[in-house]
């Protein structure tokens, strides 16, 4: 009767600066490393990269052509604009490795 | 079919290898696989994982409906537009009982609308139940609440209607819910009822904690105490303010309150500005389920001005107008106290009757105005000589009452009564000159005199009579003993006045000789008095109380009246006789015995006054001696015979034999009875036959009581006599029997 609160499909939180880390997260409807994933990349990202990220987050269930655009073969994978861009794939539990990306990233 | 099953079979292991590798190469850490259309394949594990998932929120949601269903109220979803979306069971068993003929209790309408449709008397709660859904719909308001009726033929029921807004994905809407609260609703207006009581009524209401602590009065204790609601509310309060009590009754209250949980009775209370009065009050104690002590409750009543119209009419019906002193019944209520009290310490107590002397006077000469400020005068004049304990009452126009009570000595009353005559000389009313003002004064002692109230002050009235007849200005204390004889003494003469009136006394006759001539010259009649209960009963009996008392005259009229009829009688038989009759002196001095003789023989023509005599003692004519001669010269004018009777014991003065106008003379038988024996006693009889002769009167000789007697007698020169020797007295049936026998013989002689 009362549904249960689903996550948001799309989460944007757009700060307009300059300095900005652009970040891609492809995931898969409610799967459960995509959730994971998105978990673990706002944690990190709230924590340690406060006012200067961009998080898109698309579901190749909901967008399947961007799969096709953007070559997407496996969901979750984050994708890093920066040059050279980064993909990621996975559920993104490697906190560390994936803060050293973002800030080598963030420094270019 | 084997060889396509082999295929598969083949083909499965190939993808199971595929997503291993996939897998493997991956981490574990990738959900789905898309091929270069776009096309996603979700991988086992990912799929699995949803699966629970989707099974642990299908879980939680069966488990919020059946918490949702548990509750008792009545509740719908509603979306944004008012549509229903859902219900629970409550709602849907409301609408079974509702008749609801589609089966789905409203689901898919428009609530609103439903609302908005009511018409009658619930269109007015319907509409406001639709407006308020509306505006937490549309964000205006965050709830809503109302309550409404919703009766039906057989019940009465009550609903709140709550409504929240609700907020589920993009989805908007409201939760209503409808709780019957008819149980809550009847008590609150049980609650309102009784509040409404509480409020309007005229008594003083107030409620209190265990503690004392005021909760609430109404307004009728403010009209009453004078202290409004925010001053007692929050504050301890003294229900009963015991020192303004008499002693004892915080006792009574609290034992009453112990056993009964419940008192009632009148107490003195304060207002707030200092005034006193006096309250009704019912005291009840409150307790819970457990029987703790919650509540006081005290409802009281003013009653000060009912009070004091109580004491008014006491007043007035107890105490005399004029001087404010007790009148005669609260004078008999103190008296009795007084007897009661007297009796147990052994005093006495006297009771005064007091009767002003001389007061009439006053009221005559002066007016009543004057008179009644002597008798104010005299009132306080009485109350300052006496003492605390004594109680003055008016009983009449100049008549007091004195109750002294404590009385040791007989001394202390003595000079109580000395100062209390002394303190009414001397009444001066405006300066003018003073009233000489005397009392005769009655007094009784109690219990010297055992007897009851009513009694008590009867004898006081007694004794002041006699204080009168003493010559007044003095007091007279009741002579018991003297007292109880007259009583005696009264009650016997009451015995004989209902004798006369049942004509229970009668005459014996006893008859009179010639000796000579042997005739019968006549009777003497006797009273005998027929006593119902002693026997037959001579004179000595009952004369000496007849003599000198109220019924004397009476008596003389009745012994009158018979004599008269038996002659009647006789003659009426053919005899012509002589009766002589017995007059006391005090039937002498009537003025009037000749008028009454005279009337009772005109009622008999046939009877002549020569057949009638009357004795009298020599004693009788002395005392009033000139109406005495008066009334016997009429009676010989007219024929009546006197004699003197019992001649020779009284004072036998020639003076008054020589006065006096009678024709015969009896010669007492005391000197007749001895005159053969004793020569003394013969000589004093033929002198009086001698001195009879000179006055030219007959001579009789009364106690003749032989023939011997009669001899000489005669020989003397006494031929008439009387006595037990020729008969005895006879009743009037025996006369004449008598009378025929007696002739032929003469045996006397």
């Amino acid at each position: 009767m009362l549904n249960h609160k689903s996550v948001p499909n799309v989460l944007l939180i757009v700060k307009m600066t300059n300095d900005l880390i652009k970040l891609r997260l492809y995931i898969s409807g409610q799967s459960p490393n995509s959730i994971t994933a998105l978990k673990n990349l706002k944690t990190i990202c709230d924590d340690r990269f406060h006012d200067s990220h961009f998080i898109e987050v698309i579901d190749l269930y909901e967008h399947p052509h961007r799969a096709i655009e953007d070559g997407v073969m496996l969901t979750p994978m984050l994708f890093i604009d920066a040059s050279p861009p980064v993909s990621v794939v996975g559920n993104l539990s490697d906190t560390s490795g994936l803060i050293n990306l973002l800030l080598s990233a963030n420094k270019k | 079919m084997t060889t396509l099953n082999q295929e598969l079979r083949e083909l499965i292991s190939e993808l199971r290898d595929i997503e291993a590798r996939i897998t493997k190469l991956t981490g574990d850490a990738v959900d789905t696989v898309i091929d270069g259309e776009g096309k996603s394949f979700m991988l086992s594990q990912a799929q699995h994982e949803l699966r629970e998932r989707a099974e642990v929120h299908r879980q939680y949601a069966e488990l919020q409906t059946a918490i949702i269903n548990a509750i008792p109220a009545h509740i719908t979803l509603l979306d944004g537009e008012g549509k229903l979306i859902e219900v629970n069971d409550a709602w849907r068993d409301f609408g079974k009982i509702n008749d609801n003929p589609d089966g789905l209790f409203g689901v898919g309408q428009n609530y609103l609308k439903t609302c908005e449709s009511v018409t009658g008397e619930d269109e007015s709660y319907a509409l406001l139940a639709a407006s308020g859904i509306r505006s937490v719909l549309i964000g205006e308001q965050s709830s809503f609440t109302m309550e409404y009726p919703c009766h039906s033929p057989w019940k009465q029921r009550w609903f709140r209607l709550m409504v929240a807004p609700l907020s589920a994905n993009d989805r908007h809407g409201a939760v209503v819910m409808h709780l019957d609260i008819t149980e809550r609703k009847l008590a609150d207006m049980e609650m309102q009822r009784a509040w409404l009581v509480f409020k309007s009524s005229n008594d003083g209401a107030l409620i209190t904690d265990p503690d004392f602590i005021v909760l609430d009065v109404n307004p009728a204790f403010t009209t009453i105490t004078g202290y409004s609601k925010e001053t007692v509310v929050g504050q301890k309060i003294k229900i009963i303010n015991y020192a303004l009590q008499p002693a004892g009754l915080k006792a009574i209250v609290e034992n009453s309150l112990k056993t009964d949980s419940f008192w009632r009775g009148e107490v003195h209370n304060r207002r707030k500005s200092g005034e006193k009065y006096i309250e009704n009050l019912s005291l009840s104690l409150v307790h819970d389920a457990e029987g703790k002590l919650i509540n006081y409750i005290a409802i009281f009543s003013d009653i000060t001005q009912s009070k004091t119209y109580e004491q008014q009419l006491y007043h007035v019906a107890y105490h005399d107008s004029l001087t404010g002193l007790p009148n005669r019944r609260l004078m008999t209520d103190r008296l009795q106290q007084a007897m009661l009290k007297t009796h147990r310490n052994k005093d006495f107590l006297a009771v005064c009757y007091i009767d002003l002397d001389n007061f009439k006077p006053i009221n005559d000469k002066y007016g009543h105005a004057i008179g009644d400020q002597v008798l104010i005068e005299i009132s306080h004049r009485l109350q300052q000589v006496l003492r605390e304990s004594d109680t003055v009452s008016r009983i009449g126009g100049d008549e007091f009452i004195l109750l002294l009570s404590d009385l040791k000595q007989i001394e202390e009353l003595n000079t109580l009564l000395e100062r209390l005559m002394r303190s009414l000389e001397k009444i001066m009313i405006d300066n003018k000159n003073p009233f000489k003002i005397t009392a005769s004064i009655g007094v009784v002692l109690f219990p010297e005199d055992n007897v009851d109230a009513d009694t008590l002050l009867r004898h006081a009235d007694q004794a002041m009579y006699i204080a009168k007849e003493k010559g007044r200005n003095q007091y007279h204390i009741y002579d018991l003993k003297l007292a109880k004889e007259m009583e005696k003494r009264s009650s016997f003469l009451d015995e004989i006045k209902n004798s006369l009136a049942a004509k229970d006394f009668i005459l014996f006759y006893q008859p009179k000789v010639d000796f000579v001539n042997r005739t019968v010259i006549g009777f003497e009649a006797l009273v005998r008095w027929y006593h119902p209960t002693r026997g037959l009963l001579s004179p000595a009996a009952f004369l000496p109380a007849i003599i000198g008392s109220d019924i004397e005259i009476l008596f003389g009229d009745y012994v009158m009246r018979c004599a008269i009829e038996q002659l009647n009688d006789w003659k009426a038989q053919g005899h012509h006789l002589k009766v002589s009759v017995n007059v006391s002196a005090n039937e002498l001095r009537q003025i009037d015995l000749i008028d009454k003789i005279n009337y009772q023989l005109q009622r008999f023509p046939e009877i002549d006054a020569s057949q009638l005599e009357l004795e009298v003692l020599e004693t009788a004519a002395v005392d009033d001696m000139f109406q005495v001669i008066s009334t016997l010269t009429q009676c010989r004018s007219v024929g009546i015979s006197v004699s003197l009777d019992d001649f020779g014991t009284g004072y036998s003065s020639l003076t008054i034999f020589r006065q006096l106008p009678v024709n015969i003379l009896k010669i007492d038988q005391s000197f007749v009875r001895n005159m053969l024996s004793d020569a003394h006693d013969e000589s004093i009889v033929e002198s009086i036959i001698g001195m009879a002769k000179v006055f030219d009167c007959i001579v009789i000789a009364e106690g003749v009581e032989t023939q011997a007697h009669a001899t000489r007698l005669v020989e003397i020169g006494c031929e008439y006599g009387q006595g037990y020797g020729i008969a005895k007295p006879m009743p009037a049936s025996k006369v004449l029997d008598w009378l025929a026998q007696s002739k032929p013989t003469f045996s006397w002689i």
